[in-house]
């Protein structure tokens, strides 16, 4: 019964397919097309047959989407089983047509089948983050048989083989992960060029993209940005009592295992705090590896693990200040700034590397700080560990900043209106 | 194609090409063309997709002779229900709607397709024609065709007796107001004849926006006669054609009948196998056993339809129904081709008894289709012209017409 549902079929279907083919194609053909699906179980969907039936019947060419339909209609077919990158640059986006009454879907890329569905009217797709591949060589053809309007939305320099090279993090994967993650950059670099239109998350992305894809290529960026889920989870949160006055809390989250090195960065002077101020606690979120010189501290450091959205935040609205340290390379100059408008949002001050969108985001001494040495990382630290009240002021500022200009709905964030101007 | 553009028209047919099927799909795909190609209508189709390939409800889209086609998968047959409630359609129709804005839409037969989505129409700023190509709005049977087989013969739709026909009363009354409020919500009500109009005006229909539209017909290539001739010249016996497929509503029963009654041998009947157009066939029908002898034809398109009219001599049109229309019959008899036709209707319209065509009684008996096709085997054809085609109306008038009535709605809007 699985076989069927994953090919979409009914018991009366197949068999009339079965009788099609036989018509059609002949007993053998038929058997061996048979024997061929049962030994499928990645496909849920038959592009030849789909293509085939084009070739067979249809030889004029389809109107363009945008010249068929009066409103615009956006489909995302991306890779969505990461729920950080799904929300981020898949739903805000469908969010956000949304309420301006444009009609979004999306798709997993992998699911041709709805894919290809919704894609019939539309007159916009993005392909998110989709590795190059059988399943993108079908869209891409569809996508242009339908006169759609692409993009390739892409939060990574996973398509720069330097920059992506550069990440030091990458030594935290086995030798197969990163290989194989390697060897996927030229797809990812072709596909990019292939469709011609670039969304990206921040202007260090676009340098990037600029610079490794060549003039032809049109890049704009859509940016990362607090959604209405991040403030429904945010709202909700019960609330809290100033309990901890005597205490202080640092606290580091990050969200995949591929930031090793970035904790590294600052553990020395972590130990140096930890040292210098008993009243000190750290708590540690995501995936993490406690760096050797935080061994004898392991009293005051509290590991928690992954952890779902709601008890992210609930763990960091808890923390007194958030640390985002960051190795300051090519790699990371692409780094949106997620971080600090989800600290922001919880009023939690925020110290981060002067790398990457957090440069643009961070008003230096006002809504947060920006280091670049270690001794920076020192300095301003134990500035905010004596001081409530600039704690209090700048996480205050952070979070009305963020309010003001990095919520999806915020009406006077021009580049979001001018991207999605430009998109739909 | 140096017209300005008249508007957007999206029109609504179960079927569509590659996939036409049936008279209905035949007008509303000549006229989706010409609005196109001579009127300058920006044309879109929404229709229904038979392919067992693909899961249920997807959607692919497509472009056929300029005009732009949605086709919505749709494998299963529909229950009572869901021929005119379909919320899977529904969704993929208002979102067609809400995207294309369409000035005009213009429904065919949507059975199967169902006519919820239709309060959607007016709120996207369209207008909305329905053309009731059969009875389907009125009769749960779609042809009027009683469960014992006979048509039920009401010259205005009574529930007094559809009571006593459908299978369940309760649900037909729910469709029933269904189909109606939906026709409620029709700028124009376009009839195929006169005959259509009256019966579903006399059924409640609003007679201000119900009007007759006639369907056009293609008339044949310029080396018609030289082909017909020719084969003509070939064979020394009638050769009769029957299009209507097994069942009883097209008489394929009665046909059987006669010809098992007669003693004439010298005959040749050609069967249509129309349903290959559909990917499947009629040959296997019990319809078609028994000493009779019957030549199968394969499916023929508007583009072939002058070969198979070239190869016969006379159109068996027994039809068990009253026709809406009757395409086949219009197009036989511009083609010089006989026709023997029960009283049936609109189709008799063209028909001049004895001139060009036999009208037999409605009575639903065969003895007088056996001696009209007696009488028409004793018969020799060569030479034979029919007298009367100039009443015939080409397609390209009744899109002509149309684009009219459509423009004529568009200067209605506010």
């Amino acid at each position: 019964m699985k076989f069927l549902e994953q090919r979409g079929l009914t018991w009366a279907g197949a068999l009339r397919l079965v009788q099609h083919n036989i018509r059609d194609a002949g007993l053998r053909v038929t058997l061996k097309k048979a024997i061929a699906q049962l030994g499928r179980t990645d496909v849920d969907f038959d592009i030849d047959r789909y293509e085939k039936w084009f070739e067979r019947h249809i030889t004029d060419p389809c109107s363009a989407g945008n010249a068929l339909f009066e409103q615009a209609s956006v489909v995302i077919v991306g890779a969505l089983d990461i729920p950080q990158c799904k929300k981020y640059r898949v739903m805000q986006k469908a969010e956000y047509f949304a309420n301006h009454e444009i009609q979004c879907s999306y798709s997993e890329y992998r699911d041709l089948t709805r894919a290809f569905s919704l894609m019939q009217l539309a007159s916009v797709v993005i392909f998110y983050r989709i590795p190059a591949g059988p399943h993108a060589e079908a869209l891409v053809a569809e996508a242009q048989r339908l006169g759609l309007k692409m993009y390739y939305d892409i939060d990574d320099p996973i398509f720069d083989d330097q920059t992506y090279r550069a990440n030091k993090n990458l030594e935290a994967l086995s030798d197969r992960e990163r290989e194989s993650l390697l060897a996927e950059i030229p797809g990812y670099h072709q596909l990019m060029e292939r469709v011609g239109r670039v969304i990206v998350s921040t202007s260090g992305m676009r340098e990037l993209a600029a610079s490794s894809l060549g003039p032809e290529t049109e890049i704009v960026i859509w940016p990362n940005l607090i959604d209405s889920a991040t403030r429904s989870a945010f709202d909700q949160l019960p609330s809290t009592a100033d309990s901890h006055i005597d205490e202080v809390c640092l606290g580091y989250f990050s969200g995949s295992r591929a930031h090793d090195h970035d904790l590294e960065l600052i553990a020395p002077v972590l130990a140096h705090l930890l040292d210098k101020f008993p009243q000190l606690q750290l708590r540690l979120g995501g995936y993490t590896q406690l760096p050797g010189v935080l061994l004898p501290y392991q009293e005051r450091i509290e590991v928690i693990g992954f952890m779902s959205y709601r008890a992210y935040l609930e763990n960091l609205r808890a923390v007194d200040i958030n640390l985002v340290p960051l190795l300051v390379d090519r790699f990371n100059a692409c780094k949106s700034g997620i971080r600090y408008l989800e600290a922001s949002l919880c009023a939690v001050p925020t110290v981060a590397s002067a790398v990457g969108q957090f440069t643009e985001m961070i008003v230096h001494g006002e809504t947060g700080f920006l280091c670049a040495t270690e001794q920076e990382w020192q300095d301003e630290l134990e500035v905010m560990l004596l001081d409530i009240g600039l704690r209090r002021r700048l996480g205050e500022a952070a979070q009305r900043q963020v309010l003001e200009r990095y919520q999806l709905h915020s009406e006077d964030f021009l580049p979001l209106k001018e991207v999605a101007a430009h998109v739909a | 194609m140096s017209h300005e553009r008249a508007g957007k028209l999206l029109v609504v047919n179960l079927h569509y090409a590659p996939f036409s099927f049936g008279g209905g799909t035949v007008v509303a795909e000549a006229l989706a063309e010409r609005l196109h190609s001579e009127h300058g209508w920006q044309v879109t189709v929404l229709t229904a997709l038979r392919d067992y390939n693909l899961p249920e409800y997807t959607v692919r889209r497509y472009a056929i002779k300029g005009v732009d086609v949605i086709g919505v998968v749709i494998n299963s047959d529909p229950d009572y229900r869901t021929e005119y409630d379909n919320p899977r359609f529904n969704q993929v129709a208002r979102q067609l709607l809400a995207q294309l804005r369409p000035d005009v839409c213009h429904l065919h037969a949507v059975q199967g397709l169902g006519v919820s989505w239709l309060d959607s129409v007016a709120a996207v700023g369209s207008r909305l024609a329905v053309t009731l190509h059969d009875c389907w709005w009125l009769c749960d049977q779609q042809f009027m065709i009683n469960t014992d087989g006979n048509y039920c013969n009401q010259s205005a739709v009574s529930h007094d007796q559809c009571r006593y026909c459908t299978a369940a009363f309760p649900e037909f009354m729910s469709r029933d107001s269904s189909l109606r409020s939906a026709l409620d919500k029709a700028d124009l009500l376009l009839y195929p004849s006169d005959f259509h109009r009256t019966l579903h005006v006399d059924s409640g229909l609003d007679d201000a926006r119900s009007l007759v539209h006639k369907n056009g017909i293609n008339f044949p290539g310029p080396n018609y006669p030289t082909i017909r001739q020719a084969l003509q010249e070939r064979r020394d016996h009638t050769v009769f054609g029957f299009t209507g497929g097994p069942g009883p509503i097209k008489g394929a029963p009665f046909i059987m009948r006669a010809f098992q009654d007669t003693a004439i041998t010298n005959y040749v009947l050609k069967v249509v196998d129309s349903a290959q157009n559909l990917g499947t066939s009629w040959q296997s029908s019990k319809d078609w056993k028994g000493k009779v002898r019957v030549d199968f034809v394969p499916a023929y398109s508007q583009e072939s339809m002058d070969d198979f009219f070239a190869q016969i001599d006379v159109l068996l049109f027994p039809s068990q129904w009253k026709e809406s229309f009757g395409l086949t019959v219009r197009e036989a008899l511009a083609r010089n081709v006989w026709v023997i036709a029960t009283d049936c209707g609109a189709p008799v319209e063209d028909i001049v008894d004895g001139e060009n065509g036999s009208i037999i009684p409605f009575d639903g008996s065969h003895h007088k289709l056996r001696s009209a096709i007696e009488n028409a085997a004793a018969r020799d054809w060569t030479d034979y012209v029919n007298p009367y085609k100039e009443q015939l109306q080409s397609f390209d008038q009744q899109a002509g017409e149309l684009h009219q009535l459509f423009v004529e709605q568009m200067q209605t809007i506010t």
